[in-house]
């Protein structure tokens, strides 16, 4: 069947193509940080990993990292504990206003990130009470929270039933229930949604972009007036780290949550 | 009780849990249990997001006068936006990024949807891991990296010109097209993960049973597989085109001034302009335009695909 054939290599070539259009940049940005020049050019003439001993002269680059990464723990922190709460609740019991509420979890996820962001920039200034810190953790964990609820409403709907009846026989009270039979049956979504909500919040432009103060830059903040002021390899070596990073984290997730159901979490919205 | 009966001498935290887990038993057993559980978050999301929601958009109705700064009801916001060919010339572009991402994101996105669920399990690891490591990285990131490709003296102009498509530099950074390039790529990602998970589940002995009636290729995607992908088509489509109205970062970095949409139109009012009434009105507009997609998506997917059994 030469035809067969044909259409076989054709559709295949096709799909590099767009493989190649979407892995493209990322790997442009990093051959750019490798090269020697001073000047961004692609591919690069000659070869040199100077640039990646700059990154830490970067103005303010250590300190959004660090504080980035601690904004980003304590969403996750907060956002599960939260999350899984109200998932618990919205799951387990049944009662009147049910769906509702869970809209209302949900909605951070349909309405646009600088609505939101907006929205409590307004109100922050308002009630002034809290340090800039407190307010981008809370507005991290408003708007990851309807990730967490997804991810482990879904991950309670599938569990057994039959579970929590052979957990009471045992003699087990809420808490041993909780500890011993829930989370080790809906592990694999909690630790998705956990994931999920640590790289929303390190990655977050949109609403920290009405949140932050020039003393307290989250990283993504920075990078993008790095890339605003100058675009040099030094540059180009910072975005080069954090991909890395990334990448990083998602060969921890494929292994940690299995690469099937990272597809089908990152599907819903981000 | 019936753990006691396997140690002789009960550990002294059983014995110190023994009262704690009594009084727990107890509460597990009210019926008003679940508020224990859903206060904590609801109260969360009451003081952080709905009522900070409800007091921005509500600065969408008044008008402060500028000699008094009285504040009173007022729809001249919503009026001044409908009145003004300049705004409704912002939003028709807007809905017009909308579409074209979308069809292209299809366009783009179904080949590899229809590779991953059909060439078997070494390409759909390979494009999942693709699809999905972009979505890693902070849109800043890749955001940055196709303003250096689409530069006048970027890769892409300079592989233009070597393959003699033009001949000197196209202009793309700070135009329409740079904008729906950079938000394809970043947007790809939600078209393919619904498109995939759909045509999955599609039976391939339908299209067996096509092509040994004798369809060629392009009957078996349109008659067979193109309908009964349709509620990833739809999912997909949603996710996208939502996602492109709603989006800052890709059109203020990669359109710029030359390129306005609504998001970057609020943003200006609020934060150089200082009309908080005005950017309140047109947010307001921009979600009902998203809310009103997702009730034509939830109208058209209930209508379309009722099983037929």
């Amino acid at each position: 069947m030469p035809s067969n054939m044909a259409e076989k290599i054709l559709i295949r070539g096709v799909v590099i193509a767009i493989l190649i259009f979407l892995i493209g940049p990322l790997v442009i940005v990093c051959g750019l940080s490798l090269s020697k020049a001073n000047l961004i050019k692609f591919p690069p003439q000659e070869l040199s990993l100077r640039w990646f001993a700059d990154v830490w002269k970067l103005d303010g680059f250590v300190a959004a990292v660090v504080l980035s990464l601690k904004l980003a723990a304590l969403t996750t922190v907060g956002t599960s504990v939260l999350g899984v709460m109200g998932s618990l609740a919205l799951v387990r019991y049944r009662f009147a206003g049910r769906n509702i509420l869970l809209g209302v979890f949900l909605s951070p996820l349909v309405l646009p990130a600088i609505v939101i962001g907006i929205a409590l920039l307004q109100y922050f200034r308002t009630i002034d009470l809290l340090s800039t810190f407190s307010t981008l953790l809370i507005a991290h964990i408003a708007v990851t929270l309807p990730f967490m609820v997804r991810t482990m409403t879904a991950s309670l709907e599938v569990m057994d039933e039959n579970l929590f009846d052979a957990a009471k026989m045992m003699g087990a009270d809420a808490l041993q229930t909780f500890i011993y039979v829930t989370m080790p049956s809906v592990r694999s979504g909690f630790i998705a949604g956990a994931l999920f909500t640590f790289i929303l919040s390190f990655d977050n432009y949109t609403v920290s972009l009405f949140l932050t103060d020039p003393q307290t830059e989250t990283l993504p903040i920075r990078m993008l007036k790095f890339t605003q002021v100058r675009v040099d390899p030094t540059v180009a070596a910072a975005a080069t780290i954090l991909i890395g990073l990334s990448l990083l984290i998602l060969l921890l997730s494929i292994h940690l949550v299995g690469l099937r159901r990272l597809g089908g979490l990152s599907s819903s919205k981000a | 009780m019936a753990t006691a009966e396997y140690t002789s001498v009960p550990s002294l935290t059983y014995r110190l849990y023994t009262p704690f887990s009594k009084v727990l038993s107890h509460i597990a057993q009210q019926k008003w249990v679940f508020l224990l559980l859903l206060l904590p978050p609801l109260l969360f999301l009451t003081l952080f997001f709905v009522v900070p929601m409800a007091m921005f958009l509500r600065e969408g109705f008044v008008a402060v006068d500028p000699h008094s700064a009285a504040r009173t009801l007022s729809f001249g916001n919503y009026v001044r936006f409908l009145g003004s060919p300049d705004y409704l010339k912002v939003l028709w572009n807007t809905l017009r990024l909308g579409v074209i991402v979308t069809f292209l994101c299809l366009l783009l996105g179904y080949p590899l949807a229809y590779a991953m669920a059909r060439f078997g399990p070494r390409w759909q690891r390979w494009i999942l891991v693709a699809v999905i490591s972009p979505l890693m990285v902070s849109v800043v990131i890749r955001t940055f990296a196709w303003q250096v490709i689409l530069r006048n003296r970027g890769p892409l102009n300079d592989f233009l010109i070597a393959i003699g498509i033009v001949d000197s530099p196209v202009r793309l950074l700070f135009t329409f097209t740079g904008v729906v390039i950079g938000l394809v790529h970043v947007f790809l990602p939600y078209m393919v993960l619904p498109l995939a998970s759909v045509i999955e589940k599609i039976d391939p002995r339908l299209e067996e049973a096509a092509r040994s009636l004798g369809a060629n290729v392009f009957r078996r995607f349109f008659e067979v597989v193109l309908p009964l992908s349709m509620p990833g088509i739809l999912a997909g489509s949603m996710l996208v085109f939502t996602a492109s109205v709603s989006a800052y970062v890709v059109p203020e970095l990669l359109g710029g001034e030359r390129v306005q949409v609504v998001p970057t139109m609020v943003t200006q009012q609020i934060l150089i302009l200082l009309d908080w009434q005005f950017g309140a009105a047109i947010a307001t507009i921009l979600i009902l335009l998203t809310l009103l997609v997702l009730a034509l998506y939830r109208w058209l997917s209930r209508r379309s695909f009722q099983p037929a059994k």
